[in-house]
């Protein structure tokens, strides 16, 4: 009730976008203004040719003010994209290691900054590319043996948004799987003496 | 018996999650300015109005929430290091990458703070020194903003600073916020096995213990009103144990699975069935909740 149902089982898409927004970011502001103290910290001061570091919430708010140019970040244009998904593509075994919030702030900056980017819908496509090879081989982890047997799944460089899509799935199969399997005679007097305390 | 809290599935699966949220509901008397994480992303032309009285509805209720701060405990964690660890490879070697706790900045850690409480299925420590400190701010940034927008003498720089101040307050009100309603849903969830644990309590403010314990007497009142009394004496009870050691109680699952990314090396843990697992820093993990729990403490691995 406190807690919307929907929001129970894991962090939302938009959740993860507003974590993101937390990331810090360049920007080449198009205005003057002296430094400004925000909780988060001192940002500025800004002063146009010269590049200032804020949160993205601020360079997006920025932008939409026409107040500013956002300096993508380094891995956000055509060539590294394109290393990324060949990498993501020849080693079939594991995930690339990915930037932090990658998804989330690509997806911003695409969605507000295109014209900051060099061309936008090759990026988008190649985002997609990438996104697409990493869902197929969950989706072929997740058919392998064995992967769902008892409760552990190691999930290294998975991004939080492809955790969030699996998690709930995840979370219900694994309870299954437990409840399903056969007890074994300590386990099941550990679970009577933890419910006899309570 | 079934593994993932006792209560019945409604028909809202978790499916639903990667829908995008949706505005939360408003509950009476909790909050006055009420809104999911997307309405922050919004370009917000937020009219001074509005914001002023939004500040003033949260701190009425902040107050209320910062007198009753419980001191925290770290008593629980006293039997950790009985556990296998190697003492030397702490603090070794952080890389560049990641944040050490001690040097994020209250904002980050609140919303690290929101993440572990939202990951997680018990009732974590409640983060009383930070939100005192981040209340504090709030006010001062709050009086800022009223006495310069009152003051004609304030630049149109001026001006625009104030718009990206007040942008930042509704984002930390709403990781505050949504912090107190995930600890709310949960303290409800499982108020009566708050009561009967005193060893609990320490993790919770007085606004909260206290809360459970009205909570869990109002709705035991109402079933005895309800139902209970008109049935034979022996099958009254609210607390008893089934048969198949079930208890009546909910209590918090801990078998339920979490995502943990560990920011240092956390040794192995011992799956079911013999198996191990090494917890290497900076790997990701989806792992029961109970055997990890003390890493979760410590800091060490990071709920994600």
């Amino acid at each position: 009730m406190a807690l919307p149902k929907i929001l129970q089982p894991s962090l939302t898409p938009d959740e993860l976008t507003f974590l993101a927004e937390e990331e810090r970011i360049d920007i080449v502001p198009l205005f003057s203004m002296t430094r400004v103290r925000l909780l988060g910290g001192i940002y500025g001061p800004f002063t146009p040719p010269s590049t200032a570091t804020v949160p993205v919430w601020l360079a997006l708010s920025l932008k939409r003010k026409r107040k500013a140019r956002i300096v993508p970040p380094t891995w956000l244009n055509i060539e590294s994209l394109q290393s990324l998904l060949s990498e993501e593509k020849t080693n079939a075994e594991s995930f690339q290691r990915l930037p932090k919030r990658f998804i989330e702030i690509s997806k911003v900056l695409l969605d507000v900054a295109p014209d900051d980017l060099q061309s936008p819908s090759t990026l988008r496509s190649l985002l997609k590319d990438l996104r697409e090879v990493r869902q197929a081989k969950i989706r072929l982890g997740l058919q392998s043996e064995g992967v769902m047997r008892g409760s552990y799944l190691q999930v290294t460089n998975l991004t939080p948004l492809e955790l969030t899509e699996l998690k709930p799935f995840l979370v219900k199969a694994m309870g299954m799987m437990q409840a399903l399997e056969p007890k074994r005679e300590e386990e099941g007097e550990e679970g009577l003496g933890e419910y006899s305390q309570a | 018996m079934s593994f993932f809290d006792n209560e019945e599935e409604e028909d809202e699966s978790p499916f639903n999650a990667s829908v995008a949220a949706q505005p939360a509901e408003p509950i009476g008397g909790w909050s006055s300015a009420e809104g999911s994480s997307s309405r922050y992303n919004r370009n917000r032309a937020s009219s001074l109005v509005s914001a002023t009285e939004s500040g003033i509805g949260s701190r009425s209720f902040l107050s209320r929430l910062e007198s009753t701060v419980s001191p925290h405990g770290k008593g629980r964690s006293g039997g950790l290091f009985n556990q296998t660890q190697d003492e030397d490879e702490v603090g070794v070697g952080i890389d560049d990458e990641e944040d050490d706790e001690d040097e994020l900045d209250d904002v980050s850690r609140m919303g690290k703070v929101w993440v572990r409480e939202r990951g997680t299925v018990d009732v974590m420590r409640w983060e009383g020194d930070l939100i005192d400190t981040l209340f504090d701010k709030l006010e001062q940034q709050a009086k800022m903003v009223n006495t310069l927008h009152s003051d004609p003498q304030t630049s149109e720089e001026e001006h625009f600073k104030l718009v990206l101040v007040q942008t930042e307050m509704e984002r930390v009100k709403f990781l505050v916020r949504s912090y107190v309603r995930t600890r709310l849903s949960k303290i409800e969830k499982y108020s009566h096995y708050i009561v009967l644990h005193p060893e609990i309590h320490q993790l919770l403010s007085g606004a909260e213990l206290l809360h459970a314990k009205r909570y869990t007497e109002l709705l035991h009142t109402h079933f005895q009103h309800s139902v209970l009394d008109s049935l034979p004496e022996w099958l009254r009870k609210m607390d008893d144990t089934y048969g198949d050691g079930l208890s009546m109680v909910t209590s918090p699952n801990k078998n339920v699975p979490v995502l943990i990314y560990c920011q240092k090396d956390c040794g192995e843990i011992l799956l079911e069935g013999g198996e191990s697992a090494a917890l290497a820093k900076g790997t990701t993990h989806l792992v029961k909740y109970s055997l990890v729990e003390r890493w979760v403490q410590l800091g060490w691995a990071e709920v994600i």
